[in-house]
Parts: C-alpha cells; structure tokens; sequence
C-alpha cells in the first residue's frame, strides 16, 4: 500500500505540504531566532507613522499583530503544535478505538445503550464538550497553576477522549463483519489464537480504513482547534498579562504556546480593525486540511483501486 | 463398531435473537467410531452444520449449546478450556469448509495459510514450515508453485485442495467435511473425496461427511444420520439403511437420486413423495408426517431401534398425531 501511495500524486502534495511545514517548524528556532517585536513604524523625520498591528503590506509577507510579533514567524513556529497535536491525537483515537473494539470483540456494536449513548453525542457539538472539560481546568490553574506539558497533556487526552466512542461504533461494526467471515471461522478451526486472527487477518484488513480515519480524524481535531481558539480556550494554557497604559490597564490572557488557535483567540476582538491576523492563521487551518484531505482522496483512489482488483 | 472415537449425546442448540429463541439441534446423539467414516445428511437448515461446529466449538455468537455432551476421547468438549480447545482445534479435530472460495483468505497467498496452523501448533523454523507446506500440498496432489500463489488464482478444485491441505497439517484423528464437494463439478467431487478417504485409510482418522448427497454417502460412508428439522430421524450403517429405508424423509431423500433410466422430465425432490400416513408398528413418524394439515412437530418423539442397529424417529404416543 504504501508503494501505491508513493504513485498518487494527490497524496504526494498533500503529504509534502504537511511534512514541509512540520520540519520547517521543528527546525526554525535552531536556524533563526525570528525578528524582533515591531511597535512603531517611524517615517523619514523620525515621527512615529504607524502603530502595530501592521498590515502585510506593511511589513510583509503577513504583517504582524498587535503586539509587533511577526505573524509569518509565528505561524511557522505555531505549525508544530498544531500539527502534532492534530495528528498526535488522531493516533491516539485510533488506537484507543481500535484497542477498546478488539477487547469487546466488536460487540459494542450490538449494545443498543452504547449506541444509542453514541448517536445522542453525534448531535453535540464537539467544541462544546471539549470547552466544557477544558474550561475547569482554566479555572483551577488562576488558583493553582498547572505546568505547560502537564496541561498540554491532560487536553490532549481530552481531545482524545471525545472521538473515541463514535470510532469504536464505526471499528466494532467492522470487526464483527471480519470475524463473522468463512476464512476466519477456518483459522480459527486450525487452532489459531484470536491475537493471531487479529493480528494477521483483521488489522491487514481494516488498515486502509486506518489510514483514511486517522486523517479525517486530523481535519476534525484541527477543525476543533480553531473552534476553540475562538472561545479562547488555548491547547497549553495561557498567562495573565496586564495590557494598556497607566489610566486603562487590562489584565489579558496570553496564549503560553504559539499554537495556531491561539493566535486566533486571542485577537479575535481585532477581527474588523486587522482581519489579517484572524484570517492568517485560518488560511494555515485551511491549507493544512486541504492537504490533509488530498491525502485522503489519494487513499480513497487506492481503496478504491484495490476493491475493483 | 470399533471404538467410539466421538460422541455426542442429546445436544441442543440454540440461536438467540433479542427476546426470540430458536432451537436448531434438538437432541442429537451421535457416535463416531475410530476409523470410519460417518454421514449426516439432511436438508439446508436440518442442523448438520451446527452440530458439527458445535464439535468445534465455533458456533456462531449468537447460539448456544443449551444441554448435552460431546465426548471426545473421553473428554467433553463441554467442558475443556479454552486454551484446550485450541490445541484440539487443528490437531486433534480439523475441518473443511463447504465454500473454499470464502473460506481462504483472498489476502495470503496459499503457502501463508497452510503454514498458519503448523505456527499455531508446531516450533519449525520458516524453511522447515515451506518444506512442510509443501509436502501438503503435493500430498493434495498441487504443485509447488501454489504455495506463492494466492487464492483468487486456483480453480474451485484447488481451492479445495487448498482447504483440505490446511485441515490436514496438523493430522487429526477427526477430519469433519462440511459439503466439501457442493461447489464442485463431479470428476473432481470424486477426487477431493478420495483424498479425503486416502488420509483415512493411511492414518486410521475418523471423518464425519456432512452432506445432502445420498450418492456421495452411498460411496464413502459406513454409517448414515438423517436429519431433519434439527433432529436425528433415522439412523444405522449405510448397508441397512439403503436396504430398509424406513422413514419417509430417508426414503424421499434416496429416491431423489436421479436415476439414468427415468423417463420423467423433472427431477424428483423429497416432497414429490408420498408419505405414510399409518407410521411403522403402529406409531407415527416423528418429527414431522408430512400427510396431514395439523403439525405435530412439538409433540414428543424418540428413535426407536427398529432392528439391530437401525434407528428410526417415531412419535411417543400414537395419539399425537392429529391433534
């Protein structure tokens, strides 16, 4: 399989696109230790002629926000948490469903309670109960903080936790289809182990599937993201900040990491007077879910091409 | 008789749908002697299959044995672990399928699926395993080069092959056939039968045919179950029972046999038969009569040993027919 993908040149794009990002990221701070914070633009006479945010025009390729932070800078360096939180929790999904499906023995999908349970959450928006988690754990840290990777981690496991049980319907249908099979009925009449069966002819099995759900899996959790950098619910934490001047001071919450819905979130009140800083960040979103879905399509080509064969 | 080497003593089983039950095998007792071979025979849905996967222990989630015993080599199956019946599973008892089409896994080439139960029950080293793999196929009469084949390039009879060389590589003393021929035209129904028989007369194996083919048990078989509607109806070696058919069913099955001088257009099925309607020494044939508009089917029945060694399913009291 994996040599066919090295064939489509769909899921090549798509591929590269992601990886370039993640590398360019993962190696940035090694190479270069980004500009410096631009407040004023000054004019030939050394009179201030603008004040941050600057538009790209200003200062391209992407301007900056309103605090002078380069915003290309900050979206490279953005890249790798959103990315590998993306793909991160998307493995885990997978293998958590995949694991809690072979443990019932795709049984799961008989229980009418656990699917009912299922259905009725399909209809909730994911954002929602990903705020309502992570929104106490904002509470608790004003009083008694949790560190950057211990928060990171706890909000990746509910990340995590929110996909689980829709995919444990979708693997436990599969694998009850799989082990209702005459060949399996056969292996097993050989004295085969049921690790054997799983291993040998129920993974090889549901693998395209694999592939295809843990990138939509991917697009979902990046989707989820933005949603939450709307609300202001940032994947690290944030850092009160006191912002303004002597006669109008204003303590803000600063995202810790330079994750990409954290940029939205907290300039979303500049999302008429800079729309650049918000539209940005979203463009990367976008970029990144198209190339994640031309993986996708890449893979369906292939699913596809197989069924036929 | 030689020594029993399988019994099975009033099974039953189940199929469990939300609330509904339905009983597939309604007290079935069975012997399988060392060394012979043994037909069940009977219509789609008669209750040969699952009785034979209940041997096995691999009937499907939703059916369960509700009562009985399956002794083998004095041991009920019943009864053992799990673990113990994974060891019995290939080595001591092995079966081949009906479809081998679906019964080989379209993914793995040939060589993978025979030497996926010699891993299972053997340490061999991986040229030790081709070597073996090997031997089985030749001794199934294939080439050496179906081993890096895959399914979807053999012939249904290959296939087969295939399938029994996989149920052979851990020599069991009970090979259970499960239509082993149905899909398959007669020169090589004849052949797998053969191969079948060959490994029966060279290792002294029992083998319990599961067929709906009385021409098939006319040939292979010593001793003959009929079964119908998850019952035993008649029973007794294959010499007595084409001699003196006695039930209905039995005698419907045998005369659908298409027979060369038959001048008629159409074939003849079971129910094209006339049943009796005045039973044999005065009681009638159980479970069904097949004459009569009011099923009795429900009605309690029993074999009854109408001559030495000849079985036949009759109801209990006379009375209950007809009511």
């Amino acid at each position: 399989m994996i040599k066919q993908l090295l064939k489509q040149p769909q899921f090549l794009l798509g591929f590269f696109i992601i990886i370039s990002l993640l590398f360019v990221s993962l190696g940035l701070n090694s190479i270069y230790e980004g500009p410096k914070e631009v407040k004023f633009l000054y004019k030939n006479d050394g009179s201030i002629s603008k004040v941050a945010p600057f538009s790209p025009t200003d200062i391209p390729p992407f301007g900056t926000d309103r605090d002078g932070r380069d915003l290309f800078y900050m979206i490279l360096d953005g890249a790798k948490y959103t990315l590998l939180i993306a793909l991160g929790v998307a493995f885990l999904r997978l293998v958590s469903a995949v694991l809690i499906s072979f443990l019932y023995k795709g049984q799961l999908k008989n229980n009418t309670f656990f699917n009912d349970l299922v259905q009725s959450t399909l209809y909730v928006p994911a954002t929602i109960f990903a705020y309502m988690l992570m929104i106490p754990l904002f509470i608790k840290s004003t009083t008694d903080p949790i560190s950057f990777g211990k928060m990171v981690i706890i909000q990746c496991i509910i990340l995590t936790l929110i996909g689980i049980p829709s995919l444990v319907v979708t693997f436990s249908g599969d694998i009850k289809n799989i082990m209702n099979k005459d060949y399996i009925i056969s292996t097993m009449s050989l004295g085969a182990k049921k690790k054997y069966i799983y291993r040998k002819h129920v993974l090889p099995e549901i693998k395209p599937k694999l592939f295809l759900l843990f990138a939509q899996q991917a697009v979902q959790i990046l989707i989820l993201l933005a949603h939450l950098g709307v609300l202001a619910v940032f994947v690290g934490g944030s850092q009160t900040e006191m912002r303004g001047d002597f006669l109008n001071l204003t303590a803000e919450n600063v995202p810790i990491a330079g994750e990409w819905s954290g940029i939205i979130g907290h300039s979303f009140q500049e999302v008429l007077t800079a729309p650049w800083i918000i539209l940005i960040p979203l463009g990367f979103f976008f970029v990144s879910i198209f190339s994640i879905n031309m993986m996708i399509s890449g893979l369906q080509n292939i699913i596809s091409k197989n069924k036929r064969k | 008789m030689s020594a029993p080497l399988l019994e099975i003593k009033d099974l039953h089983v189940s199929f469990h749908e939300k609330k509904s039950k339905i009983t597939a095998v309604q007290g079935v007792d069975l012997t399988i002697p060392k060394g012979e071979t043994v037909a069940v025979i009977g219509e789609s849905g008669s209750g040969k299959s699952i009785t034979s996967l209940s041997i096995l222990g691999l009937l499907p989630l939703s059916a369960s044995i509700d009562s009985g015993a399956i002794l083998f080599k004095d041991k009920n199956l019943l009864k053992v672990s799990n673990k113990e019946m994974q060891y019995i599973r290939g080595s001591e008892i092995s079966m081949v399928f009906q479809d081998a089409q679906a019964s080989l896994n379209p993914a793995m080439k040939v060589g993978v699926l025979i030497t996926e139960g010699l891993k299972a029950r053997k340490k061999l080293t991986r040229h030790e395993q081709r070597s073996e793999a090997l031997r089985l196929l030749r001794m199934v009469g294939l080439k050496n080069h179906v081993y890096d084949q895959f399914p979807s390039q053999l012939s249904g009879g290959m296939k087969q092959r295939v399938l029994i060389a996989m149920a052979l590589s851990g020599e069991p003393s009970l090979l259970i056939a499960d239509e082993p021929t149905t899909s398959l035209d007669v020169t090589v129904q004849s052949q797998i039968l053969d191969l079948i028989n060959n490994y029966k007369i060279e290792n002294d194996a029992s083998i319990l045919l599961i067929t709906h083919d009385f021409g098939v048990v006319a040939e292979y078989a010593d001793r003959v179950y009929v079964m119908f509607g998850g019952k035993v109806v008649e029973a007794g070696d294959v010499y007595t029972l084409f001699r003196n058919p006695i039930h209905p069913y039995t005698k419907g099955l045998i005369s659908s046999i298409p027979k060369i001088s038959d001048t008629e257009e159409r074939l003849k099925s079971v129910s094209d038969f006339v049943f009796e309607e005045v039973g044999y020494v005065g009681r009638r044939f159980a479970p069904e009569t097949y004459s009569i508009e009011n099923k009795v089917y429900d009605a309690p029945s029993e074999l009854v040993e109408v001559e030495p060694d000849h079985y036949v399913r009759l109801f209990v009291e006379k009375e209950a027919v007809g009511r």
